[in-house]
């Protein structure tokens, strides 16, 4: 089975980005919290649910929409067939933190629910109506190995799988979301679209 | 194609220090859960592992210092250790993983700071790295957490992985403790029960927490009394973040994909016992056409130990099958769901052959596994 990667995006400091072309810029010295909140307006999204996510699920958000619009357009996709794999450093350390915060005074239940990595999972779900595999993997780093492997066992039953790297901190965001799937029959296409192998997943990551 | 069959397994819960004494203790009704009401905290019910005895069995079993670990760390690494002790693996074998489970790790270092334990290890991957070195393992762990689903999910992973020829053994341990942070998180959001869990009740009135770490050696190896993994599946709502579906699609979608030509023998749920959970798996097993299959909840017992829970309930389910006994759904008395289920109300002897296990959790997050012998 050939695999092959479809398109990616790439969420740093300085904005994001989709197959190397700029989405998104964010204007300097601004706080990062902030940051999310302008590249979300400059797509022109529209969904008022953003603005109530910690920032992980908006940084998620952000960086699966220039990947799954087409899939919300195009009825060809069958929605159980897509596979949400993720992976941080932090799991939900940020959030777990703030809501630490709130609780010798009045637990917060709208910031314990995100108190949980996989809560983006779910946040993208919603958006694209995809009901697939889910997983959150924590590793210490950004691992293409792992995630090239595990793709490639979920592409054997399923059609599209959405890889990702997340890790949000008070001063860094670093997104990287690809999407693979078997290569197309359509020879025309072929070429357009890059091997599904962890040293390409990794150069596309350091780019 | 390779199977994936579970071989030997521990858990380390307030019912039992090994796999046995604790399918002893819920074969004969006895739940870890009681009455924890404190001057702090309105009345709640959780099932909770003695401090003294856990230091004292980890001081004899193991020659790692008690200061450098936590509580999660250190019931993981005794029970983990007791399936590498009881089967023999080779841990420092390249063909050898270790996947470590988990939904909130250490968390108490947030609030509870130690002189002994770096500040790191509030990060998943350092607790369990810090279990994995104390174990000998020369792979590197992997490491899933996933919401309430984080057990099963390691299984099912580790079932892939071993399928697809990656590793030949793989040991999955899964743990969670309960701390301050989780306990004040779900008493926010009104979902724990002020007595002891009634999961499909008409009367239940939310959850109990609870902890526990549990252990399953998994490998391609058919040995007597082996239990096949034989389907797993996952899936997401798309519905809500922290609501179950109200008409089971996720759940409902996994239980279509495992459907072979045999019904179940019974199914082991998720049953938390809040109202709305118990109700959506009710819906989606009437949807799967399993709603005569006997069914039962274990979160009586064990209370709700969130990322060890996947684990704790698969190996009850595999001692079931190899030990022909159907255990009961324990707090259950009157139907309480839409779909009247065929809930277990007394434990008894029965041969059965599969049985489906299910769990749910936040973030949409729901996985399914068929377990055969």
């Amino acid at each position: 089975m050939n695999t092959v990667i479809h398109s990616y995006t790439r969420l740093k400091n300085e904005g994001l980005w989709h197959n190397k072309n700029l989405c998104a810029a964010a204007s300097e010295n601004k706080e990062l919290v902030k940051t999310l909140d302008e590249l979300y307006k400059e797509m022109v999204l529209e969904y008022p649910k953003f603005y109530k996510m910690d920032s992980l699920c908006k940084a998620g958000i952000l960086c699966a929409e220039p990947l799954l619009k087409n899939t919300d357009t195009n009825p060809s996709f069958d929605k159980q067939k897509i596979a949400l794999v993720f992976s941080n450093k932090n799991a939900s350390l940020q959030t777990d933190c703030a809501y630490e915060h709130t609780r010798n005074t009045f637990p917060s239940p709208s910031l314990f629910v995100y108190t949980l990595p996989n809560i983006v999972i779910g946040e993208v779900a919603i958006k694209h109506k995809i009901t697939g595999e889910n997983i959150f993997f924590i590793e210490p780093s950004f691992n293409a190995q792992l995630l090239y492997h595990y793709a490639e066992i979920l592409l054997q039953e399923n059609d599209l799988v959405l890889c990702a790297w997340l890790h949000i901190t008070d001063n860094a965001l670093d997104g990287f979301f690809y999407t693979v799937m078997k290569e197309p029959i359509d020879t025309e296409k072929k070429s357009t679209f890059i091997q599904h192998k962890a040293e390409n997943i990794h150069k596309l990551y350091m780019q | 194609m390779t199977s994936a069959y579970i071989q030997h397994s521990n858990i380390i819960s307030p019912l039992g220090f090994n796999t046995a004494e604790n399918f002893t203790s819920v074969c004969q009704g006895i739940s870890g859960v009681k009455d924890y009401s404190s001057s702090s905290q309105k009345k709640y019910y959780a099932a909770a592992l003695n401090n003294t005895l856990l230091d004292a069995f980890f001081c004899s079993q193991t020659k790692c210092n008690p200061l450098y670990y936590t509580r999660a760390e250190k019931m993981s690494i005794l029970s983990a250790q007791d399936v590498i002790n009881t089967s023999n693996i080779e841990v420092s074998n390249p063909r050898t993983l270790f996947i470590f489970s988990t939904t909130k790790g250490n968390v108490e270092l947030l609030e509870n700071k130690s002189a002994y334990i770096p500040e790191n290890r509030i990060y998943l991957y350092e607790t369990a790295h810090a279990v994995s070195l104390a174990l000998g393992f020369k792979n590197k762990p992997l490491v899933i957490s996933n919401a309430c689903i984080s057990g099963l999910l390691a299984l099912i992973v580790a079932k892939r992985l071993i399928e697809n020829n990656q590793y030949d053994s793989i040991i999955i341990t899964g743990v969670d403790v309960l701390s301050d942070f989780i306990l004040s998180g779900f008493n926010s959001l009104n979902a724990l029960s002020t007595e002891a869990c009634k999961p499909f009740d008409k009367d239940r009135s939310g959850i109990n927490l609870g902890e526990a770490a549990a252990t399953v050696l998994l490998s391609k190896e058919r040995k007597e009394k082996s239990v096949r993994m034989e389907a797993a599946y996952s899936s997401n709502d798309a519905n809500h973040i922290s609501g179950p579906s109200r008409t089971g699609e996720g759940l409902y979608q996994c239980l279509q994909k495992i459907q072979t030509k045999n019904t179940p023998d019974f199914i082991n749920a998720h049953g938390t016992a809040t109202i709305y959970n118990d109700e959506m798996e009710a819906v989606a097993f009437s949807r799967a056409g399993l709603q005569g299959v006997p069914v039962a909840s274990f979160k009586n017992y064990y209370g709700h130990t969130l990322g060890a829970a996947g684990v704790v309930e698969s190996i009850l389910c595999v001692e079931s099958l190899r030990q022909e006994k159907m255990i009961a759904s324990k707090g259950f008395e009157k139907q309480g769901t839409s779909v009247a289920l065929n809930v277990i109300q007394n434990t008894h002897h029965k041969k059965s052959t599969s049985c489906i296990k299910t769990a749910s959790g936040f973030g949409g997050c729901n996985a399914v596994a068929l377990y055969t012998i």
